[in-house]
């Protein structure tokens, strides 16, 4: 037994959606009715895609108008279409069938969803008897979103309300001569807009139905007297253009307005392949199981009851949520399954020379955030070279000075008491101030030997003030501090006290020579 | 007026603000300028491939490249890409001249027609034509996208090295996502599953190859033109660019199912000898090697 799942009913035909119809064509068309069932379960998580229609056939899934068809080929169940077609009309119901899909499926978009009048009338709340509670609010908004996106490129925007800025200045633009009428009453929003874009509307219904009427002539179907899988895209597609009665019906009216012929040809496919009407209602009660199960619906299509309640439905499509946000949802999955099959068929040396591409990528971007991190570095390094952020770093360094300067007059004044040692200090060169003074020193010209004499004597005035003014400031300290104080800064002076006297040798040994 | 004084601090503002109208800066140097002499196509090319007159390596690009050739109109190929176009796609045309108009790719057609000898090919209305070109335009670039933008190898070693311009390496790496993402959108969009299934996307090419091959049949020119027309280029656009790119050698299945039709590598052949006589050559392709 095959199972169609398909989108629930609406308009009096069998699903809401175009491929669902045309799958419930071709199976109604090509199949007994003790061979499958429709089931109306509104509910893509079912499939492989993510898409209905999709066929289940004991456990395998198949997803897709053309999937299904291509699965029942390859199993030669039922009748097989387009058997008796020359090759050249194959090849002309391949094409004739991607012109049906692409542009019939804008049609839909446009007249269903992305018109707003016609979808917050119809549509939604169509979409609310076919879906259970919380997925009603959210799977039409996410349709819509879709088909506005597959008619972007159209510019028919003037449909949707939503997004129309002021009327006139959509209405202008392609020059519909509404002057007269909005003087006399007022026009809606609505009709000016909608008014607008019925040109644009025209030319594509015009596109749409042309080459197929031109391509049908006066045969009963498509490819003469037997139905082909092109006349059950036909009726899935066609049917759901003609047969929706919707508050804005410009594609219903224009198609029976000019195309006559293609309307008569519908309604001769209709019964045979999609059912006479199919009341919505009573299908659903039944898919639900809420009638009582004796009472099969009244028609022709052998109608089933669906499997899955509200909850594992919720619970499922949570969790496909939460798989596709941390990327192992069915999309990656299905890749990362295709990759491993692959390299398992490779032979070793293949196998290498890709993990040689992914190492080559895997540097490139390495090698490119590593370019990325030293610029940004360069430009911090710039920004403090060229004195932008000298302003903080002075401050700081500021700071430290006044500390050592304060830790340094410690020291002296201490060693004031004993002048010898101070003196002694003070022959020694600069070294004797301690690394404040060494700093100064470095600040205001480089430390050299051979001047040092003078930067003596400059920080030797200073340091006198210094030490006079700190004198009665520092009092504080408790003597075990400036002693530990005091210990440090006579390391530091030894150490550089060496580097200078090593220093001077070297100069001495170099003017030796 | 005489109700609302100006603060005189705000007013100090305002005067050390004064009203002065600059007048229009003139176009940047850099900015192309019409030619006189020749009409100008901006594509996506190599600025090595403009000057010899080799196609572009973008399937549209090259279509109307092709098709201003059989209406037998001189230009020059100007290497561009989709920020230099107005309509944020190429290629796009500027007209020679002094005043010269700027055209986007579906003026062109017409524009070709009036300008040039207009090829005696079968009318584009024709339903054969209209269901052949939207075959082409859905089935057939699903898989080129798909091919080129989203299978890793390809995308690495052809796109990324075609359409990525710049020399900082950040800005490619961005472009490269940009692009496969965009590649992305494009084809979730005839499958709102969000589920792109390679398998399938290589079966629909390969039933389309097919199909375009047996319409084709033993035509020079497809259905049944003296002249090659737009068709012929659209479909060029594609054919050539699969023959003759360097596929990584497991994610060639389009190319492979290309050349399983001898009359579709014949039809290729016999616009490229006769248009590009430089351009390279389908045989002279092999596998990558991965480095």
């Amino acid at each position: 037994m095959l199972e169609l799942h398909i989108w629930g009913p609406a308009f009096s035909l069998p699903s809401i959606d175009p491929q669902c119809n045309a799958a419930v064509a071709y199976l109604n068309t090509t199949l007994h009715k003790d061979e499958w069932t429709v089931i109306a379960s509104s509910n893509p998580l079912l499939s492989p895609t993510r898409q209905l229609p999709a066929l289940r056939d004991g456990m395998t899934w198949v997803a897709g108008f053309r999937g299904i068809v291509e699965h029942l080929r390859k199993k030669s169940q039922g009748l097989v279409l387009d058997a008796l077609l020359s090759d050249i009309e194959k090849a002309e119901c391949t094409a004739f069938s991607a012109f049906l899909e692409t542009h019939g499926q804008c049609l839909i978009d446009l007249s269903l969803y992305v018109s707003a009048k016609n979808f917050d009338a119809i549509t939604r709340s169509t979409y609310a008897t076919l879906l259970p509670f919380p997925m009603q609010y959210y799977t039409p908004g996410v349709i819509r979103s879709q088909a506005k996106a597959r008619t972007a490129g159209l510019g028919v925007t003037a449909l949707d309300v939503d997004t129309n800025e002021p009327p006139a200045s959509a209405a202008t633009p392609t020059g519909i001569p509404h002057t007269t009428a909005s003087t006399q009453a007022q026009p809606s929003i609505l009709t000016a807009t909608e008014g607008a874009s019925t040109f644009k509307l025209t030319g594509l219904v015009h596109d749409f139905l042309q080459p197929l009427q031109a391509r049908l002539g006066s045969s009963r179907y498509f490819f003469g007297s037997d139905p082909s899988t092109l006349d059950c895209l036909a009726a899935g597609y066609l049917s759901l253009c003609l047969f929706p009665e919707l508050p804005h019906s410009w594609l219903a009216n224009e198609m029976r307005k000019e195309f006559p012929r293609m309307c008569g040809y519908l309604n001769d496919i209709r019964t045979p392949m999609l059912g006479k009407f199919v009341n919505a209602n009573e299908v659903l009660a039944y898919t639900r199981g809420s009638s009582e199960r004796e009472k099969t619906p009244a028609t022709e299509l052998p109608w089933g009851v669906v499997e899955r309640g509200d909850l594992p439905w919720m619970s499922g499509f949570l969790v496909d949520c939460a798989l596709d946000a941390v990327g192992l949802g069915r999309g990656a999955e299905t890749r990362r399954r295709k990759l491993q099959e692959r390299e398992q068929s490779m032979d070793p040396e293949d196998l290498e020379r890709k993990r040689k591409v992914e190492a080559a990528i895997r540097s490139l971007r390495i090698r490119s955030v590593l370019t990325a991190v030293g610029g940004v570095a360069a430009f911090i390094g710039y920004c403090v070279w060229s004195g932008f952020l000298q302003i903080k770093l002075k401050e700081e360094v500021e700071e430290e000075e006044e500390e050592e300067e304060e830790a340094v007059v410690e020291v002296e004044t201490k060693e004031g008491k004993d002048g010898d040692e101070l003196t002694q200090a003070m022959i020694e060169g600069p070294s004797g101030f301690g690394l404040a003074g060494a700093i100064l020193g470095l600040r205001r010209q480089p430390v050299n030997p051979d001047d040092s004499v003078e930067v003596e004597v400059e920080v030797e005035v200073e340091h006198d003030e210094d030490s006079e003014k700190h004198d009665e400031n520092n009092e504080e300290l408790s003597p075990e501090e400036e002693e530990d104080i005091a210990n440090d800064i006579r390391a530091e002076e030894d150490e550089i006290n060496e580097l200078i006297a090593k220093d001077v040798e070297e100069d001495i040994e170099g003017k030796a020579e | 007026m005489s109700s609302f004084r100006i603060p005189p601090a705000l007013k100090a503002v305002f005067n050390s603000f004064p009203l002065l109208i600059i007048p229009d800066d003139p176009l940047p140097a850099g900015c192309p300028r019409p030619s006189p002499e020749a009409p100008a196509l901006y594509v996506f090319t190599t600025p090595e491939d403009a000057a010899r007159g080799n196609p572009s390596f973008n399937p549209s690009c090259l279509k109307w490249q092709t098709y201003l050739k059989f209406c037998g109109i001189n230009y020059r190929i100007v290497p561009s890409n989709n920020h230099a176009s107005p309509s944020r796609a190429l290629p796009f045309l500027v007209t020679a001249g002094t005043v010269a108009s700027t055209l986007p790719s579906n003026h062109l057609g017409k524009w070709a027609r009036l300008n040039g000898n207009a090829p005696k090919e079968i009318s584009a209305e024709n339903p054969q034509v209209q269901a052949f070109l939207s075959l082409v335009n859905s089935q057939l670039r699903d898989a080129w996208l798909y091919a080129l933008f989203l299978e890793p190898n390809n995308f690495y070693n052809l796109s990324s090295v075609h359409y990525r311009s710049t020399v900082a390496s950040v800005v490619n790496i961005f472009l490269s996502h940009q692009m496969q993402s965009a590649a992305t959108q494009e084809l979730l969009q005839a499958r709102p599953g969000g589920v792109i299934s390679a398998d399938d996307i290589y079966a629909d090419a390969e039933s389309a190859v097919s199909a375009l091959s047996t319409v084709l049949g033993d035509d020079e020119w497809f259905f049944g033109g003296k002249e090659p027309g737009l068709f012929d280029a659209t479909l060029f656009g594609y054919l050539h660019l699969i023959l003759t790119l360097k596929w990584d050698e497991k994610e060639a299945g389009l190319v492979r199912a290309v050349k399983k039709h001898e009359n579709l590598v014949g039809h290729e052949e016999r616009i490229r000898m006769k248009m590009y006589p430089n351009a390279p050559k389908p045989s002279a392709w092999v596998w990558v090697e991965g480095s």
